[in-house]
């Protein structure tokens, strides 16, 4: 298949197309645009983390010439109606419109009430305060241990927890409860030689995208209207908003505009169904922006987790049970990603017997949205400590033991499947033989290596390519490019018309000019629009053999296409595919291809990551010494963006495990909403980040290539707390690992 | 009331009112156009909004409109000359120095003002000296191998 | 006659761990399951992927599969 395929583009470090415009600050983002007329809309937010709204009037705004529209929940068409009615699906949208906007009670700090516009973001701002809010506070619920105790303060009277043996009877603040096994847990306990049972937790964090939510709306009553938004899935904001205001899809065409970040927390709506009310009541186009502060306090962070893992193995190494309960955090709504967090859990392990028991639990913080392979380095983190605890008992090397029991074709999962070819042994390979595992650990610094796996997905893809007369041509996708996709799409496409990739333009079109692309997430976008692109070029290719065949009176098995050039089999002649296209008027018009598919196949990815961490034991601060990222990315497309995805996921997830967290006063207020003490590495706080790709190629794509942009958040966790517990001799259950905690720990153990 | 400015922005002159509230970013974002430079924080934490200022590098969004007087701005618009890109920005893209792209003008901005100030930095002094320019996608490794580049590019008179 | 292996909150619904099947597409399956596991409504199955011999389909509408093929059914994994 692609084991030992030469390629001409794959495999190169192109420059990218859109390269240009982001270089000199043409590029357009979310809050880049400006429209005639246009006015500004702020939203009003709530003072208090849990309490009823008693009164809600908006009356003194209505009266202000300033205020040129108010919206607020009752300003959403179709929703009352729809909550009457039963289904998940029903839920899950009267969760997001009360998410959008309070429905008589507030959730968490920062939750939006209302919203106004007026000529000026300033007195969008001022006017703000012409709204009168009466609430009853309740106290707020902050933690998992809090939501579950018997006299909490219960956030939605009608919760009742899904999947408990006996069914639910009271109301509870557990939306869900969630049950995997395989084989005898019990069984396999008895048979462990040495046992590690630990207890773990994890904050709440952010994605940490750099550019806050913004939007630009027109609302039109005689055509779509216009929504231009930074956003991961520009049609799943298109069906969403639809829903929302009970419209058509038709009747809204989405934009969507450069992103300046999102690892899964711009995969839903905030602002986009406020200005559109806005700016329907108006007549105006509406443009809002969230300041950094309400990015924070009211997008989407990732669920806090705590965690009990308990693992046996015998001394010889072989892992005979692996056990978890994981409580993952949800926010003010339901819908954490406990469901994949006990998937990943133990899938990097081939083991007889497993059992893994989670729960999804409300708390009075934001709703929780995605952030890159969401609930899974969670789960994995206290997986992986666990496992190097193990290890170190019976005194066998890390990599070592995940060898002896590694996941590989054909192992089963606790979720069911078994598995297909997978490269986490080929990343363990590398990993006992890169540099840095064989350089001897410097002084004071400890070392910390972990593993991590995430599923990938495939979904819908549309392409169109479209040939011009001189051969040129353009892809048009609608995949939201957030890490350099577009590079990776023309050289798939240049690859299969024997092309150069800069003669074809890729250009992320809106969701009125290609079809149906599901979101830019979940690792699918090489994979998935990539086989897009393929069919679309090799539909191409069938067009321009037809075309050829009929310039040279021959059929079209008689040609051949290869490195665009076309070969009359049963002649001499040839023709380039330009000269093809040149003559296209001629033999029937002018040449596209397309591709509208739902991919199926997508191969999962592993990785294993080092860490090196120095401790500075009078203060507690943690250094990053040296770093490498191992994965396996199937194919690489394009090898820079690839290490890039790994680079990045690994800083976010050192991030993660060193200093990023929100902190909470006892009344559910974030304390900590900004980028000074919301702390994320910074470029002097790291070394290289050095990134090592392996290749065991997914046969179900074109080229081989599987997803990587998620799975490289996983390990770092493990391998940094690993680290840390090792450079100060004692063990390390809770993240992150940040000064005050470490210096806290120094102290007791003297 | 407003204040009527006169200024010099990557070489030409400007005129624009402004509150005595509003801030430069702002200016230089909503009256004039120029969303070259970004807005990630507002508070000089994500150094997004980096632009020089009479030979200083400054976050713009902690500079008001109207210190913008009789000052000689740089912002990331102005750093290629036509449609020749600046060798910094050769660099970023030939080292994928940039994924989702939004901390790039900022950090174009930076690393102009670090190499003007120190032509030779070792790599240390680079990260030190950026550490004011956040970045979320690219863990900062190929931004700090663009920038060591180009100040080698740079040192040999490219 | 393919194989259909419950995991253990489905097993609630199913009353059983395994099940082997005549259906030989997802259609099929779904109407055969609902019949014989009344328990087993199409509201608990039809927002679930289904991994066909391993490889996880999450939209399975026309999938079919073979007569000795390992069935499972899974949460749809969503994106980050």
């Amino acid at each position: 298949m692609s084991e030992a395929r030469e390629f001409k583009h794959i495999g190169q470090r192109t420059i990218r197309p859109d390269g240009f415009d982001k270089v000199t600050g043409k590029a357009n983002y979310g809050a880049d645009l400006s429209l005639p007329g246009m006015i500004w809309g702020a939203i009003l937010r709530s003072p208090h983390a849990h309490a009823n709204i008693k009164k809600l009037d908006v009356s003194r705004a209505q009266a202000s010439p300033d205020v040129l529209a108010i919206a607020t929940f009752e300003d959403f068409p179709s929703v009352n109606a729809a909550a009457q009615r039963n289904g998940s699906q029903r839920k899950d949208l009267m969760d997001t419109a009360c998410n959008i906007f309070a429905n008589q009670k507030v959730l968490y700090h920062g939750h939006a009430v209302a919203a106004i516009a007026a000529r000026s973001q300033a007195a969008a701002i001022a006017a703000l305060d012409l709204i009168d809010v009466d609430y009853e506070v309740l106290t707020p619920v902050l933690n998992i241990n809090d939501a579950i105790s018997a006299d909490a303060p219960i956030l939605h009277e009608t919760m009742m927890t899904q999947g408990l043996a006996e069914p639910a009877t009271e109301a509870s603040n557990v939306s869900a409860r969630m049950e995997l096994k395989k084989g005898d847990i019990e069984a396999g306990f008895a048979a462990a030689d040495v046992i590690v049972e630990r207890a773990y937790d994890t904050p709440t964090v952010h994605q940490g995208y750099i550019e806050p939510h913004a939007t630009t709306v027109v609302f039109n009553d005689n055509g779509p209207s216009m929504i231009w938004c930074p956003t991961q899935g520009h049609f799943d904001v298109r069906a969403r908003v639809a829903q929302l205001m009970n419209l058509e899809l038709g009747q809204i065409k989405v934009v969507a505009s450069e992103i300046g970040g999102g690892f899964g927390g711009k995969t839903t709506v905030y602002l986009e169904p406020v200005a559109l009310i806005l700016s329907k009541k108006s007549g105006r186009p509406v443009k809002m922006e969230m300041s950094r502060g309400d990015v924070f306090r009211a997008s989407g962070p990732a669920s806090a987790s705590q965690s009990r893992i308990k693992i046996g193995a015998k001394m010889d190494g072989t892992i005979t049970a692996m056990q978890a309960t994981l409580h993952y955090e949800a926010g003010a709504f339901q819908g954490s990603p406990m469901g994949p967090g006990c998937m990943t859990v133990f899938t990097p392990y081939d083991v007889e017997n497993l059992y893994v028991e989670g729960f999804d639990v409300v708390v009075n913080k934001p709703k929780v949205a995605a952030y890159r392979a969401p609930g899974a380095p969670q789960s994995e983190f206290a997986a992986e400590m666990a496992v190097n605890e193990l290890a170190k008992k019976i005194g066998m090397d890390p990599i070592e033991f995940r060898l002896k029991n590694a996941a590989k074709e054909g192992t089963q999962t606790i979720y069911g499947p078994k598995l297909k070819v997978v490269g986490l042994v080929a990343c363990l390979e590398a990993a006992k033989s890169s540099p840095h595992y064989n350089a001897p650990i410097p002084e004071n610094v400890g070392r910390g290596l972990a593993a991590g796996f995430w599923f990938n997905i495939g979904g819908q893809s549309s392409v169109i390519i479209n040939l011009n007369p001189d051969g040129t041509g353009t892809i048009i996708e609608g995949s939201p490019d957030i890490g350099g996709s577009r590079a990776s799409m023309q050289m798939m496409a240049a690859e299969i018309l024997g092309v150069a990739p800069s003669s074809l333009n890729p250009i992320v079109a809106d969701t009125e000019h290609v079809a149906y692309n599901q979101t830019t997430g979940g690792s699918r976008t090489t994979f998935a629009t990539g086989m897009a692109v393929v069919e679309a070029a090799e539909d191409i290719v069938e067009q321009l053999k037809a075309r050829a065949a009929a310039m040279w009176n021959v059929t079209a098995e008689q040609v051949d296409f290869t490195d665009g050039v076309a070969h009359n089999l049963s002649g001499e002649d040839q023709l380039t595919l330009a000269e093809i296209c040149a003559s296209a008027e001629k033999t029937g018009g002018q040449i596209s291809g397309r591709a509208n598919i739902n991919a199926r196949g997508a191969g999962p990815s592993f990785a294993v990551h080092i860490c090196d961490i120095k401790v500075d034991k009078e203060t507690g601060k943690t250094d990053v010494v040296r770093y490498t990222a191992i994965q396996d990315a199937g194919k690489a497309i394009h090898p820079s963006y690839v290490e890039g995805q790994f680079q990045g996921g690994a800083v976010q997830g050192i991030g993660w495990a060193l200093n990023e967290e929100y902190v909470y006063s006892k009344d559910g207020i974030m304390e900590n909403a900004g980028f000074l003490d919301y702390r994320i590495p910074l470029a002097s706080d790291l070394p290289e980040i050095e990134a090592i790709i392996v290749e065991v190629p997914n046969s179900f794509h074109p080229f081989g290539v599987r997803g990587v942009g998620e799975t490289g958040i996983i390990p770092p966790l493990a391998a940094v707390g690993t680290a840390v517990a090792e450079a100060i001799g004692q063990p390390i259950s809770s993240l992150p690992c940040s000064p005050p905690k470490i210096l806290k720990l120094l102290m007791a153990a003297h | 009331m407003k204040s009527h400015i006169s200024t010099t922005i990557n070489g030409d002159s400007i005129e624009f009112l402004c509150d005595p509230s509003q801030t430069l970013l702002q200016v230089l974002r909503n009256d004039l156009g120029m969303t070259g430079t970004k807005e990630g924080c507002g508070s000089g934490d994500c150094g997004a909004c980096s632009v020089i200022l009479d030979g200083e590098l400054v976050c713009a969004c902690l500079v008001l409109g109207v210190e913008a007087q009789d000052a000689a701005i740089e912002t990331v618009e102005g750093v290629a000359a036509h449609d020749q890109l600046h060798v910094i920005q050769e660099k970023f893209l030939e080292h994928a120095a940039l994924q989702c792209g939004i901390c790039t003008p900022g950090l174009i901005v930076s690393t102009k003002a670090l190499l003007e100030e120190n032509p030779s930095p070792t790599e240390e002094e680079a990260r030190y000296f950026l550490a004011g320019n956040l970045c979320r996608c690219t863990g900062y490794d190929k931004i700090i191998k663009a920038v060591m580049d180009a100040a080698a590019t740079m040192r040999q008179g490219a | 006659m393919a194989l259909v292996c419950f995991n253990a909150s489905l097993e609630k619904h199913a009353g059983c761990a395994h099940l082997t099947v005549a259906a030989q597409n997802y259609r099929a399956l779904l109407e055969e399951l609902t019949q014989r596991l009344p328990q087993l409504t199409q509201e608990v199955l039809t927002p679930l992927a289904l991994v066909i011999d391993g490889e996880i389909v999450q939209e399975p509408f026309l999938a079919d599969f073979s007569a000795d093929a390992e069935l499972h059914f899974i949460e749809k994994i969503a994106a980050g």
